[in-house]
């Protein structure tokens, strides 16, 4: 499954347009499952890509652009080498693992009862704007514990982060770092973290929990605390959006799906895994090489970039058959990579889940019909990792 | 039946609670944030489910003891 030859692919994972199509895909992952491209390499079949998981020393997490350096305390959870990376998870973990996720439940569905009730009262919307971004920006407010008033702000200032230039270049044309970059953003957070700081004990969610718990013999710092909780915010927002709103874009297109899940609610579950597998809300992962290596039959150095193709992992032919299509009858229906594997699989994985099926669920209980505007056409997220419309205009009736 | 222990190191587990996600019936997260046996019944049945969360827990926290 490793032919010797290595294939040139040009690809930059940095362009949001410069995605490779079904067909693209298949054809790379058949001539070279791991190939080269300009900044380094491009792994897209399922069984390397879960292999390269494993390797989590030797390619560690790193949205940034090649050459860019960011100071210890402003890494994200994913960038952050073992150890410590374990034990800064673990805080995380507690809060939103599925033990805590499954706590927040009656929130989500009194949220999605609430945006698809407008919705409704029109009879159409943009699902997007309307439904899909509003629940899981809500939801990671109200586990961070951010005053409902603060809400749209918030909102407002994640977007920005995520289309911005900070995620890669660590900077924008404002300044250096989430300070310099986002000063609003970054003010208030800090305020949010000075506030809990004076009565912990009267609280157990998520911040709290980043600013009690002891790592290595200390509490993290204010920076440390804002750089996770800045970094929650644009995972669980930008990415969970896309997970309803793909899910959203397959009922208003496949009548016979919908009717499909109307018919049989046990069918929900793997439906919402079938959208995570057909159109994963982050279609690739970057890794940064730390040492030189010859894993997965390729010579390897520091500085290299690896790409990890889940959008193509999870179409692989070896793994799903008829791999193109959206299927409910699939029997390995769990076997993708959509939250990534190994040590660092997401940590919101339960979470996003919950979440995709309360809004599939709402949808079912109170929608009769979906219908797509007939001048929409789907346009991609200008986020490069991200993959999701930008809006889906609708037509819709109340059952 | 088949007689098994389900040993859990606690230096490994992070909490990711896959376990409770794959076998809710034989997993809780603990006080201490680290995954707890809760199941009494060993069947083969169990068997399959305790095995199976072991081969999805992300840090490899669980052992299952067979006989």
């Amino acid at each position: 499954m490793r032919p010797d030859h290595v294939i040139d692919l040009d690809l930059d994972p940095f362009v949001s347009a410069a995605q490779l199509g079904p067909d693209e895909m298949r054809r790379v992952r058949g001539e070279c499952p791991v190939a080269r491209i300009p900044i380094g390499w491009y792994v897209s079949t399922q069984a390397e890509v879960l292999e390269a998981m494993r390797l989590v020393d030797t390619f560690v997490a790193s949205f940034r652009a090649p050459g860019v350096v960011v100071p210890e305390d402003e890494k994200f959870i994913n960038e952050i080498a073992e150890p410590r990376h374990g034990r800064v998870r673990k805080i995380i973990n507690a809060s939103v693992a599925h033990h805590k996720a499954m706590l927040v439940e009656p929130f989500i569905r009194k949220l999605c009862d609430e945006y698809l009730d407008r919705v409704l009262q029109r009879g159409e919307g943009d699902i997007v704007a309307d439904f899909a971004a509003p629940i899981p920006i809500h939801v990671i407010a109200h586990l961070l514990g951010v005053p409902p008033d603060d809400w749209a702000r918030f909102w407002h200032w994640s977007d920005e982060v995520v289309e911005g230039t900070y995620p890669t270049q660590y900077r924008n044309e404002r300044g250096e770092g989430l300070a310099g970059a986002h000063p609003e953003f970054t003010e208030y957070v800090d305020a949010l973290v000075a506030r809990r700081r004076r009565d912990p004990e009267l609280h157990d969610d998520l911040l709290t929990r980043l600013i009690t718990t002891q790592i290595e013999g200390r509490n993290l710092t204010d920076v440390e605390v804002r750089t996770q909780v800045v970094f929650l915010i644009i995972s669980g927002n930008e990415t969970t959006r896309h997970l309803i709103a793909n899910l959203m874009v397959t009922l208003a297109t496949r009548p016979e799906i919908l009717a499909a899940l109307q018919a049989d609610r046990s069918l929900i579950e793997r439906a919402v895994e079938e959208s995570l597998r057909l159109q994963p809300p982050i279609h690739l992962l970057l890794r940064n090489v730390m040492e030189e290596t010859a894993a997965l039959g390729r010579e390897m150095c520091p500085g290299d970039k690896i790409v990890y193709g889940i959008a193509s992992a999870n179409r692989d032919d070896q793994v799903h058959e008829d791999s193109d299509e959206f299927r409910l009858d699939r029997m390995n229906w769990r076997d993708h990579v959509a939250f990534g594997g190994g040590s660092h699989i997401c940590p919101g994985s339960a979470l996003a889940r919950l979440e995709a099926r309360v809004a599939l669920e709402t949808v079912l209980d109170r929608v009769a019909t979906i219908e797509i505007d007939r001048d929409w056409v789907w346009r991609k997220t200008p986020v490069f990792w991200a993959n999701g419309p930008v809006d889906l205009r609708v037509h819709i009736t109340a059952r | 039946m088949t007689s098994f222990r389900i040993i859990v190191d606690a230096d490994r587990c992070e909490a990711n609670a896959v376990c409770l996600q794959v076998a809710p019936q034989l997993f809780t997260i603990g006080s201490g944030d680290v995954a707890e046996v809760v199941g009494h019944t060993y069947d083969d049945c169990t068997l399959a489910l305790a095995t199976e969360a072991a081969r999805r827990c992300p840090t490899g926290a669980l052992l299952i003891e067979v006989g």
